[in-house]
């Protein structure tokens, strides 16, 4: 399911990037990050599309809450970092 | 205007005009209303808006280097208002990890609501511009495509999605979540 909501996500940030932006879906991907071409306003909205299809799946996270954000080094580095970090959030959220 | 930060906001400048006619022809910021065709006209736009009290217009400087730039235009104090506008991240590569959007939208904020004692701040975003709406929302920030719970029905573009904070609600909601994002890198 996380996969899968990722990935939507970030297919649907590809909507609004040009051609030549375009973020490909791999876990090596870079994010945030200084080899990446993901700027502020995109991660953000990035940020905001998995909130809300956790939020849909019965899960609701903050993706940027101070308590969470304690829980990972620079979640956001990659997609693979993004993923485990929401695995991380999903776990503790499943109690 | 500066702050703990390492961002910085200082008033545009006429020796400015090189590097924002080069930020506002970018890519980037093709969803700004169009801007001046050559350096010269932005030399001349630069100068008329210096002498225009109603609108303070800001280089974003990270560590003394010029970034990006920002805005407060109509600014009304008889209404109280003014107008969020021309946010360009010129050095977008650059300022990645460098908290700059939040720092200076915050820089921007506390002038309009500490400096300059304002009671909204309002904005209007383009359509198309999805990724700086979606930016907006998150940070609390409230938008309309409708005027009806607009804070002013004249201040309201029909054509646009229309965005407005009270001082209240960014003391309460916007300072903290941008706050927040800057942790990010934001």
């Amino acid at each position: 399911m996380m996969d899968e909501i990722v990935k939507k996500a970030i297919e649907l940030l590809n909507e609004e990037r040009s051609s030549d932006e375009q973020i490909v879906v791999s876990d090596d991907t870079p994010l945030f990050h200084e080899d990446s071409n993901v700027d502020s306003l995109s991660l953000v909205s990035l940020i905001m599309e998995i909130e809300m299809n956790l939020s849909d799946s019965g899960v609701d996270v903050s993706l940027t809450s101070d308590e969470n954000m304690a829980k990972m080094e620079e979640p956001f580095k990659t997609i693979g970092s993004l993923k485990t970090y929401i695995k991380l959030l999903m776990s503790s959220h499943v109690k | 205007m500066s702050n703990i930060f390492e961002v910085e906001l200082r008033l545009l400048e006429l020796n400015d005009d090189v590097i924002t006619f080069k930020w506002r022809n970018s890519i980037r910021a093709k969803l700004l209303n169009q801007g001046a065709k050559t350096v010269e006209e932005q030399r001349k736009w630069i100068d008329k808006s210096i002498k225009d009290d109603t609108q303070h217009n800001f280089i974003i400087r990270y560590k003394s280097i010029p970034v990006g730039m920002v805005s407060l235009l109509d600014i009304d104090k008889i209404k109280s208002a003014a107008q969020a506008g021309r946010l360009i991240i010129g050095e977008e590569e650059f300022c990645r990890g460098k908290q700059v959007v939040c720092d200076a939208l915050i820089l921007l904020y506390e002038h309009a609501f500490s400096t300059l004692n304002l009671k909204n701040v309002y904005g209007h975003i383009d359509k198309k511009n999805i990724l700086m709406q979606k930016f907006h929302k998150f940070t609390g920030v409230k938008l309309f495509n409708e005027s009806e719970l607009f804070f002013d029905q004249n201040l309201f573009k029909n054509d646009y999605i229309n965005i407005q904070i009270s001082k209240t609600e960014y003391e309460n909601v916007v300072k903290t979540k941008l706050l927040t994002l800057r942790k990010i890198g934001l």
